[in-house]
């Protein structure tokens, strides 16, 4: 057979072998003989390709690209330890003014002047009830000036030096003032307890003071202003001469918690600081 | 006049630490008294002259940072100093349980004489819970003055050291 002649068979053949697949094959959704033989033919070989395509790609991505994912890690968690700390620091302002925002309403209802301060230290010892804040004679603070929060009375002022005082609280049983109980109109002196807490003493045998009646300073012992709450009582019982009452007092104030007070710099006493009477002034 | 140095720089920091640290660590009710510690360690380790100048001092400070009447610690402080240093002088007071006696004696006698100084005052319910908060107390005081007096001598051999004293 001719070279030219034997060409052109084998290309007639192969064209022919595709038109006969062309034309034999099904419509799409089928698949013919022939598909299904490539398919079973290259099917395992692209299975193995792809699963180990797949291998490498995790060992990849598991391993060699974290190097990235740690940096990117590190970074991430600088931020959220530096979010964390603005968090703290906007919720310790927030805090603050808040604490501020109430002292500030207390000192409006005032009619003498006052001073915001700080706590910054505790009694060296601990066998008596008093504090230091950062105020002190050059701010105008002098001893037996009354220190108050607006949940009530903290004590007074018993040393000032330039720069700082120290506060006698409530609690401690050196501590005096003059108080009512609010719903009975009935007198007593108010001291702080070694138990904790305080006591009123000397209310009279006729008093009908209950567990839970609000005590509030009287405003006649010429330190501390009218009507600021100091507790409420806990329990009534006889004195120990028999001749008056005496009240278990709750403090209205929590004293490890307290940061800022307000002094108070006049020492008049008798004005009425309850709520409501700010605007008749 | 190194000694002094020493004992009066230790104080300052101990009344520091009282009033502020202290402040966030204990309740009031169970503050260890550390300046009790510190006078008991000077009255084993300090000559007469220094100790009983550097408790009564001591006192003071605390009389000026706490609410206690002018003059109470620096009494209570100087009677500690010559009574351990005398007891020691006699009895070998320099063991762990001798320490702990000291600084525990120490502490009642404060308390002692806080509760009387209240009652000669005036009128103070004394409580149930008040002989229970002086025992708290005295026990606290010791269990710290077993950290701090062994850190004190610590200290204190460094800073012999550090100076080159004899």
């Amino acid at each position: 057979m001719p070279r030219s002649v034997r060409d052109v068979a084998i290309i007639l053949i192969f064209i022919g072998g595709g038109l006969v697949i062309l034309f034999s094959s099904p419509k799409p959704p089928e698949s013919g003989p022939v598909t299904r033989f490539i398919y079973s033919v290259t099917g395992p070989a692209q299975e193995a390709i792809t699963g180990a395509f797949a291998r490498v790609n995790g060992v990849w991505q598991s391993y060699v690209a974290l190097v990235g994912i740690r940096e990117e890690n590190r970074q991430l968690k600088e931020e959220i330890r530096r979010l964390k700390h603005e968090k703290t620091a906007l919720m310790g302002e927030e805090s603050e003014n808040r604490r501020l925002r109430k002292l500030l309403n207390l000192k409006h209802r005032h009619e003498f002047p006052s001073l915001v301060a700080q706590v910054i230290g505790e009694d060296a010892v601990g066998w008596y009830r008093t504090f230091f804040i950062n105020r002190g004679s050059d701010d105008g603070v002098q001893a037996d000036m009354a220190v108050t929060v607006p949940e009530g009375l903290v004590g007074r002022v018993v040393r000032s030096a330039s720069e700082m005082s120290q506060v006698l609280l409530v609690v401690d049983p050196s501590f005096s003032a003059d108080c009512r109980i609010s719903r009975t109109r009935d007198r007593g002196v108010i001291s702080g307890s070694l138990d904790g807490g305080c006591v009123l003493r000397y209310i009279s045998l006729k008093s009908d003071a209950k567990p839970g009646d609000t005590v509030m300073t009287s405003g006649l012992d010429g330190i501390f202003p009218r009507g600021l709450a100091v507790g409420a009582v806990e329990a009534v019982r006889k004195g120990d001469q028999g001749l008056f009452l005496e009240a278990q007092v709750m403090p209205a104030v929590n004293f490890r918690e307290i940061e800022d007070v307000l002094v108070m710099l006049g020492k008049q006493g008798g004005f009425d600081i309850r709520p409501g009477l700010e605007g008749k002034r | 006049m190194k000694d002094g140095v020493f004992i009066f720089a230790a104080g300052m920091i101990v009344l520091v630490a009282q009033i502020t640290l202290f402040r966030i660590l204990f309740p009031a009710t169970c503050k260890p008294d550390l300046a009790a510690v510190l006078v008991v360690w000077s009255a084993l380790r300090l000559s007469a002259a220094v100790g009983i100048m550097f408790a009564f001092s001591m006192g003071l400070g605390i009389d000026l940072t706490s609410g206690a009447p002018m003059g109470l610690f620096s009494l209570v402080y100087s009677v500690v100093f010559v009574t351990c240093g005398y007891v020691n002088s006699t009895v070998d007071v320099d063991t762990h349980t001798g320490r702990a006696a000291a600084v525990f004696g120490t502490i009642l006698l404060a308390a002692a004489m806080v509760l009387f100084m209240r009652w000669v005052a005036g009128a103070v319910g004394f409580g149930s819970s008040v002989a229970w908060h002086v025992m708290l107390r005295s026990v606290i005081t010791c269990a710290v003055a077993l950290f701090l007096l062994p850190g004190l001598d610590r200290a204190w051999a460094g800073y012999h050291r550090l100076l080159g004293v004899r």
